[in-house]
Order: C-alpha cells, then sequence, then structure tokens
C-alpha cells in the first residue's frame, strides 16, 4: 500500500490524464469498429445508424473546439479557488487520487442529476440523450454547454485542498469509464460488478425512454449513489433509446445545437414570464406534458 | 431516500472520504515507523553511573539526514545543491512538502576548504530512505538565528566559528514554505569535546 503514497508531480499527473485521454480514444475506435462488425453481421448497420455515429464525432469535435477557447479560462478559476481559498493541501499521491476519485465521482452523479431536473440543463444534455442508438460513439456525442454545468460541482474539491490537476484527472477517469459502457455488446456482468459499478446494463436503462427507466441511473462509475439516493432501475426488459419529442437527424450541427434551439422556441412562445422561468429551472418532463396538453 | 436525506447523507459521504485522504499522513507514518531501522554513527554520552537523574544524564537528541552526500570543495556546493535538486526519487519519497533542508558539513578538513557535505531531509519528513546520516544535536552553538540571509551573510556567519576547538560538524537548516521557498535560515556549529 505504500506505493499509494508516493508523491507525483504536477506535471506527471497532468501528463497521465493526457495519456490515458488520448489512448483512451484509440481503445474506444478500436472498440466501435468492433461493435459496427456486430451489427453488420446481425444485418442491423443501417444508414441512420452510420450518419448518426458520424454526427456523434462531429459534435465531439464541435465540443473539442469550445474547450480549446475556454479551457484556460475553466482551468483557471479551479487553480484561483485552489490557490486563494482551499482550507487545507493534500499531497499529490496515488491515495489522494484515488479519495479525488471516488469523490468527482459522487460530484458527477449530482451534476448528471441537474443536468435532467431543469431545462437549462437538460437543453445541452438532451443532445446525449437525442440519439436513437447506442453505441460507443454516442459516449462521444456532446452539447455545446458540456462543459459548463461540471464546473460547479467540481470546484468545492479545490476548496477541499484536492490539486486541480488532480480533479481534472479524476473527471477524465469517470468520464472514460462511462465511455464504456455505451455499448449493446454486453448484457449482463456478474451480480457483484452490477452491484457497485455502473454498467452497460445500467446505463441503458438511463438512456431508455421506457415510461418506468426515465431520470434513473445517474452514475458515473459506482451505481452506489443510486441505489443509495433512490434514483435505481434495473433493467428487466428491452429499452428504447431517444427523447421525447424524438430528433430525426442526423444534421451534426441540428444535433449539436437541437436542445437549445429547441428551449429558444419554446422561450419565445411561452404565454407568460412565469412559464419562461418554468421552463428553465424546472424539468424537461414538465415542459414536454404541457406541450402535449396544449397540442390536445 | 428523499432530496434532503440525499444531500445531507453526501455532505456526511464527502467529510469521511475528506477525512481519509487528510489521514493518510499518519498511517503513512505509523507504516514507516514500523519498517525503518535506525541506527546511529555517533556515540550517547552519558553521565557517571548513578542512579539515573533527570540533570545528570541528558537523553541524546539525534538529528537524522536522508540525502546527498559527498566529499567536495566547498566553493563547488552550488553543484551538489543542483545533484540534490535533481534527485527526484528521494523527493517522491516526502509524505508532503518538506519544512526543512538540511546542509551538514563533517569532517572538514584543516583548511575548511574540503568536507563532507550533505543536504538532505529529516527522515521523518521521508517515507523511505536508502542511507542516511545521523547527528548528535545535544550540544551545539548557534551562528545565527532563524531569519532570511543571503548567501554572503551565511558564509560570513563561519568566521564565527572558533577554529581553535575542533569541530565535529557545521549545520544550515533552511526552512521552508509551502512553495518550497527558503523563509529563514539557521546555522549551528558543534564541536567535539
Amino acid at each position: 500500500m505504500e506505493f499509494l503514497l508516493e508523491q507525483f508531480t504536477l506535471e506527471e499527473v497532468w501528463g497521465l490524464e493526457a495519456w490515458i485521454s488520448d489512448w483512451f480514444f484509440v481503445l474506444a475506435i478500436g472498440l466501435f469498429i468492433i461493435e459496427c462488425l456486430r451489427y453488420a453481421i446481425k444485418k442491423q448497420f443501417t444508414k441512420n445508424l452510420f450518419g448518426d455515429s458520424v454526427a456523434n464525432f462531429v459534435t465531439l469535435g464541435l465540443f473539442s473546439f469550445i474547450l480549446l477557447l475556454i479551457g484556460a479560462a475553466y482551468a483557471g478559476v479551479f487553480l484561483y479557488v485552489y490557490e486563494n481559498f482551499r482550507i487545507t493541501e493534500l499531497p499529490i499521491n496515488g491515495w489522494t487520487i484515488l479519495c479525488c476519485i471516488v469523490l468527482a465521482d459522487l460530484a458527477y452523479y449530482w451534476e448528471h442529476r441537474f443536468l435532467h431536473v431543469n431545462g437549462f440543463g437538460w437543453a445541452t444534455h438532451t443532445v446525449h440523450h437525442s440519439s436513437p442508438h447506442f453505441n460507443i460513439s454516442v459516449a462521444y456525442r456532446h452539447g455545446p454547454m458540456d462543459w459548463f454545468f461540471p464546473l460547479f460541482f467540481h470546484l468545492p474539491l479545490a476548496l477541499l485542498g484536492f490539486h486541480p490537476f488532480m480533479i481534472f484527472f479524476a473527471e477524465i477517469i469517470v468520464q472514460v469509464f462511462q465511455t464504456l459502457l455505451h455499448t449493446e455488446t454486453v448484457k449482463k456482468l456478474p451480480r457483484p460488478i452490477e452491484a457497485i459499478f455502473n454498467t452497460p446494463s445500467h446505463h441503458r436503462v438511463h438512456h431508455a425512454t421506457n415510461k418506468q427507466y426515465v431520470d434513473k441511473n445517474y452514475a458515473g462509475i459506482f451505481i452506489i449513489w443510486d441505489r443509495m439516493f433512490g434514483t435505481f432501475a434495473e433493467e428487466k426488459e428491452p429499452v428504447t433509446y431517444g427523447i421525447y419529442p424524438k430528433l430525426n437527424s442526423v444534421n451534426p450541427i441540428k444535433v449539436f445545437f437541437s436542445g437549445y434551439s429547441k428551449l429558444a422556441s419554446r422561450l419565445w412562445h411561452a404565454p407568460s414570464w412565469s412559464y419562461r422561468l418554468a421552463l428553465l429551472f424546472r424539468s424537461p418532463t414538465w415542459a414536454w406534458k404541457q406541450e402535449q396538453k396544449t397540442q390536445k | 431516500m428523499n432530496l434532503f436525506n440525499s444531500i445531507l447523507t453526501t455532505c456526511i459521504i464527502v467529510a469521511a472520504v475528506w477525512f481519509i485522504a487528510l489521514s493518510q499522513s499518519s498511517f503513512a507514518f505509523a507504516a514507516a515507523d514500523q519498517e525503518q531501522k535506525i541506527t546511529t554513527t555517533t556515540t550517547v554520552k552519558k553521565s557517571s553511573p548513578v542512579a539515573p537523574q533527570a540533570e545528570t544524564i541528558k537523553k541524546a537528541e539525534v538529528l537524522h539526514i536522508a540525502g546527498i552526500t559527498q566529499k567536495i570543495h566547498l566553493v563547488d556546493i552550488q553543484k551538489l545543491w543542483q545533484k540534490f535538486t535533481d534527485r527526484s526519487t528521494l523527493h517522491k519519497q516526502l509524505k508532503q512538502k518538506p519544512q526543512q533542508v538540511y546542509v551538514l558539513y563533517k569532517a572538514l578538513a584543516d583548511n575548511y576548504q574540503v568536507a563532507d557535505v550533505t543536504i538532505g531531509y529529516n527522515i521523518n519528513e521521508l517515507r523511505k530512505f536508502n542511507d542516511h546520516i545521523s547527528v548528535n544535536t545535544a550540544h551545539y552553538e548557534n551562528l545565527l538565528p532563524p531569519k532570511p540571509y543571503t548567501e554572503q551573510e551565511i558564509s560570513k556567519a563561519w568566521k564565527k566559528i572558533n577554529f581553535r576547538q575542533k569541530v565535529d560538524y557545521i549545520l544550515e537548516v533552511h526552512n521552508l514554505n509551502n512553495k518550497g521557498d527558503v523563509t529563514t535560515t539557521e546555522l549551528f556549529v558543534s564541536y567535539k569535546a
């Protein structure tokens, strides 16, 4: 266990994060090719699936471009808070990084839950859920404001004394773990794993439009948060993926901005200011139900 | 679990994990204590063999330094500092940001131009270390009280050494802040009996 106490330099943490991020993408592409072959063998490789996958990677490119523009400012906020307001300083070693990953995963659970329960957050996260398919490329389907919300949920870690580079590293670990969950290739894993960790089965439930599966399984790495906080559902029936209303497009620009353009349209046509506030702060399910009422 | 209880549980979990992260230095230190075998290279002086009394027998205070040791001309001290800075395997063993760096001068030549110089950390600040050198700090004379000094001022302080007595060792103690910058320096000399 002593190796967990061996100190890292900041350069080593940064370098390890970049290495994992880069090489994991290569691994993900390899796994995606295997998935495509599986779809081809099962005669399920359609034009729509191909177009949807291309759109997913284009949204990744668009998201990465935004990150290039704001990344320094994002890191700067963390570093400023850490340098000026941290209440203690934690050593940069394996043990602290493990603790940081656990807390970053817990922060991710709440951030993810937040994105599902208000219109402003859902407008970016709906992009990720809007695909009618479920494969590794969907993991890279990003919305334009996906970079914004993690700041508020992970900044407290800097206050607690975790160096920002450790926080970014932990965030990457939480994200790359979830990338592997976006697949129909793996059915269910052994029960101890299904009990503790997020798995492809649990994440299929999260992406489902089946009524009993909506707004369930927000976890990143550990499904125990959902079990603990009452947002868990087990996969018991075949799932259908996507959102309501369905987004019938593989145009990557339309996909990328679909959430905020829909929100803007609703805000524009809202009957009152209180309705507009409700669109921003209330659940997207509420907004959809209001639309169903007016259409009837 | 309702939302309020979920948030409350989250706060408890965060506090628990944070406490585990904060506590790591104490159980790391306890583990290191069980593993390390400390051997002294200097003998402890005892008073005459009568019934032990607190004022006649002084328990020797010993400082153990682990770092880099080399016989050098004192004018080449900066090269040794560079070697110390480059010794990443040593710095990686630090439990946390070091509070002091020691520079120990032993086996000084008669002309005080050459010495066995050790630059290192107190072994209490390290999880693992290979060799270390121990010095008896029970008897010493303070040449410079803890203050910020320039290199010239430290060198000048060496002139306060009583060269008519045999010098056992000279010890520089550099106190560090959280960023690893030297805030104050102290200079001690210990003479042989």
